[in-house]
């Protein structure tokens, strides 16, 4: 069981905190920068240390690069916001197929929620459909 | 001697040539496809012409510079070394015959899957979709709506497919086949097959996902026509499982690219996607542009090439 939970603790995208997702979308958006030019944007509201310290704990997660300029560094995020979500899906199921002692009970798991989220899917999409065809008719009956 | 010696100089060039720019293809393809503001039908087109650019591009340059390079340039009783142009010859001919064993196997895989299809399969006269294209019911296990055949498809309709949708559903659905069958996309796979190289597999997915994309848009000309083509996508996806459709066949689902997304893009049909101009206007300043600079420089190609032709056959 142990095992099972290591997925929520050791897969560094779903194992950020609010700061860390704050800065890291930060990043994204500017390319890259250093912990006074995240400062400068007014986004952030927290200490410069607290700043510095959770960027450190990105790079040291191996989310971000960083290159030295002058006394500070220059933070540039390692992956695209889809990267890291296909790593982080990647590295859950695998850790998830070796979870359980029947290898074959994970995967089953996995069909069990795609197909569900399938079946949602196709149902909020039915649903829009029939809003459109209602308003669709509503304007020509006008 | 001469015309063996051109023959393996022109099939070196060949090689060359074709595994060059395939590999910039499969590196570089995706900067050409970041043009996102362009229309499906459009994408797809540019899709296809960029997989297939190795073998247009290699036979251009054979045609246009080697041989006449070869033909003008080189002395005729001189004897050669031809040993490295005779094995790149041969890689060429290996390189055609994979090729053509390609389209051997995925036509004869998809024609017995066909047949199997076809087999007691009915007319189904009753379809207003406006093109005289044969439209069969099929009684066989077999995807919701496919277009089969090369040179004179088919559209082949499940049974299931016929109980689930109702008529203009079923109508619009077929239209989008035929639209496949318009812009002869079966044709292009087979033409995908005939460039065979490593790393092309997410090309073809792309113009894969783009032609489908084409197809909706090409289906529809109203929005309720949207609509009846969104309703068919999602009860087909819901009652029938995805399956893979043979090499050379258009299926109308068949797990490549994703419904909800082409579910979405047909709810905002209104959207408008009419291009103002037709696709190969743009072509037309680039094409004169490269026709006057090859005529300005082709004296001086012609004799690189040809100093490029000593060096292989020192």
């Amino acid at each position: 069981m142990s095992r099972f939970f290591s997925i929520f603790t050791s897969n560094p995208a779903t194992h950020l905190g609010p700061l860390e997702r704050q800065l890291l979308q930060a990043l994204w958006g500017r390319g890259n920068a250093t912990v006074r030019e995240l400062l400068e944007d007014r986004q952030i509201t927290q200490a410069y240390t607290t700043v510095m310290t959770t960027l450190d704990r990105l790079y040291k997660k191996g989310l971000l690069d960083r290159v030295a300029e002058g006394r500070a560094f220059r933070y540039t995020p390692r992956q695209t916001p889809d990267e890291l979500r296909r790593v982080a899906a990647v590295e859950g199921i695998r850790q998830l197929l070796g979870s359980a002692d029947s290898s074959a009970l994970p995967l089953s798991y996995l069909v069990e929620a795609v197909s569900e989220h399938d079946a949602e899917l196709l149902d909020e999409l039915q649903l829009l459909v029939e809003r459109k065809r209602r308003e669709l008719k509503k304007a020509n009956q006008e | 001697m001469f015309v063996m010696r051109g023959i393996a100089v022109s099939l070196t060039f060949l090689f060359l040539v074709y595994a060059g720019w395939s590999l910039l293809i499969a590196l570089g393809w995706k900067a050409a496809d970041r043009l996102r503001e362009i229309s499906a039908k459009t994408r797809a087109n540019l899709l296809f012409w960029l997989r297939i650019s190795p073998w247009l591009v290699s036979t251009a340059i054979i045609l246009t510079l080697v041989v006449p390079a070869y033909v003008r340039l080189e002395p005729r009783s001189v004897e050669e070394d031809i040993a490295l142009p005779v094995v790149l010859g041969l890689a060429c001919l290996s390189l055609l015959g994979m090729g053509i064993v390609r389209v051997l196997n995925a036509h004869r895989s998809s024609a017995l899957v066909v047949a199997e299809w076809l087999n007691d399969a009915n007319t189904l006269d009753s379809l207003d979709t406006g093109v005289t294209a044969k439209t069969y019911q099929t009684r066989q296990e077999a995807p919701p709506l496919t277009l089969v055949g090369l040179c004179a498809p088919r559209v082949v309709v499940s049974e299931a497919t016929l109980s689930v949708l109702n008529r203009d559903e079923l109508r619009v659905a077929v239209q989008h086949e035929l639209a496949h069958m318009r812009s002869r996309d079966n044709l292009k796979k087979l033409a995908f097959h005939c460039c065979p190289f490593p790393g092309m597999a997410a090309l073809e997915d792309a113009w894969h996902e783009a032609a489908e994309l084409a197809a909706d848009d090409q289906a529809v000309s109203s929005m309720g026509e949207a609509l009846d083509l969104a309703t068919a996508l999602i009860k087909l996806t819901r009652t029938m499982p995805v399956r893979t459709a043979p090499a050379f066949t258009m299926a109308l689902i068949d797990g490549n690219g994703s419904v909800s997304h082409r579910v979405q893009r047909l709810l905002s049909w209104q959207d408008a996607r009419i291009a103002p101009h037709p696709d190969w206007i743009y072509l037309i300043p680039p094409a004169l542009l490269a026709f006057l600079v090859g005529i300005a420089t082709y004296g001086p190609a012609l004799s690189r090439i040809h100093t490029l032709t000593e060096l292989l056959v020192r």
